[in-house]
């Protein structure tokens, strides 16, 4: 019992104490009403503290509640103001993005000149060229660089024949377009993956619809390509459309 | 020593203040502004001596926690309303000042609503039920 009145009365002074300091730490008159409001509520909660014991066990927890939800609606009332690091990752992102898009556009351009460097040089009927581009990590920067070379040739020989026959010209150009245009999108895909794999995206490159053109033609668009690119002869590929497909 | 320095500091800016005025009124309240933003910080360290020994009293008389942040809270919301209705009041803004002062009371009052409410709670668990 006396144990009990000494902790209570304890209480009771330490509060008072507490009381008596945030009088004086306070900086002026009007916010000391308010804070003596507080305050003594607190002085009035402690005194009751035995009544609320006996009355409902769980006052501190009903406290602890109540303040929590108010701190909690004062957090998300603080309108977001982005952190360092969020600024940075969205830096980071930006220019990953902003490298990629550059990458595209060297991708084009570089498809474009050697399309036209190579029609102009080996007369040869080049459709399109499709650069590969792979990544390497130049002093801790992604920097692109040539992975491998694919030249579509059209097949010239089918132009001469098919004129000739007329009418299964229009059978036969959209299957041309159509086969062209799948393989080309299946081999993006393959440019893309790593270098490991690049002996057997090769091989890939060359089946299915695809043939190697001859010799001595492949041979001199990819010294070209080698002179003027300085991409590895090994990643260079020449090829033109299957005959028997499009003469299907 | 830092009681010297500071009133130094402090009619230093005051004497500074009153020549720069006549020409640059402007320049006046910022020197005003920024002395007083540096003596408030400077002081903010000191009064983490007091709250330090406040907190040990708490802890030692077995108050509940909740109560000692709760005061701290209110020692600062009042602290820094204080501080920038002052600032808002020597640009001569008396309204948006006495607004920054009704803001700090109110959050101050905000502090108050979780012990009321378990106050009222008791009292009216006191009273007999309606019989």
């Amino acid at each position: 019992m006396v144990a009990w009145l000494s902790d209570w009365l304890r209480d009771i002074i330490a509060v008072i104490l507490l009381a008596v300091l945030v009088e004086l730490l306070l900086p002026n008159k009007s916010m000391q009403r308010y804070a003596r409001l507080v305050v003594g509520l607190f002085i009035l909660l402690t005194i009751l503290s035995p009544i609320l014991k006996l009355l409902q066990s769980d006052v501190s927890s009903k406290l602890d509640a109540g303040m929590q939800q108010w701190s909690e609606s004062q957090m998300t009332s603080k309108t977001g103001m982005a952190s360092l690091a969020e600024i940075q990752q969205n830096a980071e992102q930006m220019s990953e993005k902003r490298s990629l898009e550059a990458a595209k556009l060297m991708q084009r351009t570089l498809e474009a000149s050697i399309r036209s460097e190579l029609i102009e040089r080996t007369k040869a009927t080049v459709d399109s060229v499709d650069v590969g581009l792979k990544w390497v990590m130049l002093s801790g920067k992604q920097t692109p660089y040539i992975g491998n070379v694919t030249v579509n040739l059209k097949a010239a020989e089918q132009k001469g024949e098919l004129s000739k026959e007329g009418k299964t010209v229009d059978d036969v150009l959209p299957v041309i377009v159509e086969v062209e245009m799948g393989q080309i999108g299946g081999n993006e895909g393959m440019q893309q993956s790593s270098g490991s794999e690049m002996d057997s995206s090769r091989e890939e490159r060359l089946d299915g619809n695809w043939t190697g053109a001859d010799g001595a033609l492949t041979a001199a668009i990819s010294s070209l390509i080698v002179q003027g690119w300085g991409v590895d002869a090994n990643q260079i590929v020449v090829r033109q459309p299957l005959e028997q497909k499009t003469s299907r | 020593m830092e009681m010297i320095q500071i009133v130094g500091l402090g009619l230093l800016a005051t004497v500074l203040i009153l020549v720069v005025r006549e020409q640059k009124p402007m320049f006046a309240f910022l020197l005003a502004a920024f002395t007083g933003i540096f003596i408030f910080l400077y002081l903010i360290g000191k009064i983490e001596i007091v709250i330090t020994v406040l907190e040990d009293l708490a802890v030692r008389s077995g108050i509940p926690s909740i109560y000692l942040k709760t005061i701290l809270k209110i020692i600062g919301i009042a602290y820094i309303a204080e501080f920038g209705a002052q600032i808002v009041r020597d640009a001569g803004q008396e309204s948006i000042a006495s607004k920054i002062e009704f803001a700090g009371k109110i959050f101050i009052l905000v502090m108050a609503v979780p012990i009321i409410s378990v106050i009222v709670e008791t009292v009216i668990g006191l009273l007999p039920n309606g019989s």
